[in-house]
């Protein structure tokens, strides 16, 4: 029966071919993506930053913070989640956390988003607080 | 076997003075100080994993962060990653709290911050801003030094070393300045 259908598979065209002891060649970059993201967010920060503490507040600068840093922060924390709650050690804790964290950076993202439109802005809080 | 000897007899005479030893009480006297006879040896593979597993609970850990040499370098990266952790949970408090307060009942909007704010004692308003000054500081100017790194410069201990003290004294001025602000 097996060779049967071992017969037929080899008689067919070209594409059936068995797939036995094919070795892919590895892709160089396979899994660096997470690196670049978390290096684009940290590089985006430093002008940023500067800008906040040089220009002041604008509505670009606060708008792009208001995405940037909590990009920024949620990698953060999710190293931190990743060295001390591994998943292989705390199979339920550390689902629970990564949880908590995604849903938490959500809300900040929607903070930030509303505090930016109906609010003062984050840079303009930053430097009024700052100076109270 | 010697060695085994010699071992398990210190761990039997330092058993009831030792503190590493932690459930000490709950564990049969046999697990601590397992002497290595012939006859013990030739446990059921049963028996054998059994005295493991009793003694794998009372086995100390080593020490590790208590007991490596103090350095600049692992002493910045934690505190890179201290004060990351700071400072962004303070941030995502805050943000999470100007959504859910209001909700609550609280009145949680920048004027209200502010005038909490204003409304502190001077030397409680500058010892508040240094405390933050500080850490948000030396987060960013390491965290330049992260990036400096990753473009493949400075990475020999000389380089992590001139750069790290180049962060300590930029935010010791960073922070000042802003404190004073």
């Amino acid at each position: 029966m097996l060779s049967t259908i071992r017969y037929l598979l080899n008689c067919s065209l070209a594409a059936a071919v068995s797939q036995v002891g094919v070795s892919h060649t590895p892709d160089r970059v396979h899994g660096s993506y997470h690196w670049n993201v978390e290096r684009a967010a940290t590089v985006a920060m430093v002008p940023l930053v500067a800008a906040q503490l040089t220009v002041g507040a604008s509505p670009i600068t606060d708008a792009l913070l208001g995405v940037v840093l909590p990009i920024h922060l949620h990698i953060g924390f999710d190293a931190c989640i990743v060295d001390y709650l591994p998943a292989r050690k705390f199979a339920v804790i550390n689902k629970l956390a990564t949880w908590t964290l995604n849903l938490a950076t959500a809300g900040v993202l929607v903070g930030c988003y509303q505090f930016n439109m109906h609010d003062i802005g984050i840079t303009e809080l930053i430097s009024r607080a700052w100076t109270a | 076997m010697f060695a085994t000897r010699a071992v398990t007899s210190i761990v039997a005479q330092n058993a009831a003075r030792s503190a590493l030893v932690k459930n000490a009480a709950a564990v049969p006297n046999g697990v601590r100080s397992f002497r290595a006879t012939h006859a013990n040896l030739e446990q059921s593979p049963d028996a054998e994993s059994e005295i493991l597993r009793q003694q794998r609970l009372v086995r100390p850990k080593s020490p590790h962060l208590t007991i490596y040499q103090p350095q600049l370098t692992w002493y910045l990266s934690g505190a890179h990653r201290f004060t990351g952790v700071g400072i962004g949970a303070g941030f995502y408090l805050g943000a999470l709290s100007y959504l859910a307060l209001p909700a609550m009942g609280y009145n949680f909007d920048s004027a209200a911050v502010i005038s909490s704010v204003a409304a502190m004692p001077a030397a409680a308003k500058v010892g508040l801003k240094a405390t933050i000054a500080f850490p948000f500081v030396f987060h960013c100017i390491n965290g330049i030094r992260h990036l400096v790194w990753d473009t493949g410069r400075f990475l020999s201990l000389k380089g992590v070393y001139q750069t790290g003290y180049a962060v300590l004294g930029a935010t010791t001025v960073g922070s000042l300045y802003l404190a004073s602000l």
